[in-house]
């Protein structure tokens, strides 16, 4: 994998925080890094991530399709956006599971390439390594394999 | 994946994630009709009573968040 490290990971949590922020969550998770990345990334990975249908606009659609699709588990369905409006609260998120696992697994990846430290590309290809949760979902529904997350990643 | 049954879009996953859903739904509704029983005129104490937490919970919870915007906060009961 090339080097792609003028934005830093520093950046993208600091931006993962105001996606989370901006959507109402009381924690930062993994699809909100994504979405950071997403949006920030030097050109090569966003790019390579909008090849994968995996652009801000879609990232956000999948999201909402997600999530209404996990409501109607429950069976219940989501309101409009009207209904739920209001003054953001102003904590600052805490720390989701899945935003610590995918920064623990992108170290490990980064290490593994003979990086000390990680970029963007070890963040995806470490969030895309989760089994289970809303990333894996938004994956599936985008019908996009951690395999060609992968192969995309390693062209970019 | 060779188990379906573990398929992070099938099943109990499903239902797992629902939980999430639910629970990030009933936040943004809470702090969504907080804000409008404030504008219609409640006091922190009917809010708290009407959400089945104490008034120091939901004040904690929520007044800051309205300052410095046009919410109307009401101190006391009358």
């Amino acid at each position: 994998m090339k080097q792609h490290a003028n934005v830093t990971p520093k950046l993208f949590v600091t931006a993962a925080i105001d996606a989370a922020k901006e959507r109402g969550a009381r924690s930062v998770e993994s699809e909100h890094l994504l979405l950071a990345i997403a949006e920030r990334a030097d050109p090569p990975l966003r790019s390579a991530l909008a090849d994968l249908g995996l652009d801000p606009g879609s990232l956000d659609r999948l999201l909402r399709e997600e999530r209404a699709r996990s409501l109607s588990a429950a069976g219940v369905q989501p309101l409009p956006t009207w209904a739920l409006g209001s003054v953001p609260r102003i904590d600052r998120p805490h720390w989701g599971a899945s935003t610590r696992s995918a920064l623990v697994r992108a170290g490990r990846i980064a290490r593994q390439s003979g990086r000390r430290r990680m970029e963007g590309a070890d963040i995806v290809l470490a969030i895309a390594a989760a089994e289970f949760g809303t990333v894996p979902r938004v994956l599936a529904l985008a019908e996009v394999t951690r395999d060609s997350i992968e192969l995309r990643l390693r062209a970019a | 994946m060779h188990d379906q049954r573990l398929a992070p879009a099938s099943g109990v996953a499903d239902a797992l994630a629902s939980v999430i859903a639910v629970r990030e739904l009933a936040d943004r509704l809470e702090d969504a009709s907080v804000e409008r029983a404030l504008r219609e005129g409640w006091s922190w104490p009917q809010i708290a009573e009407a959400l089945g937490v104490t008034r120091q919970a939901v004040h904690k919870k929520h007044a800051g968040r309205f300052d410095s915007t046009d919410v109307p906060l009401r101190r006391r009961q009358s």
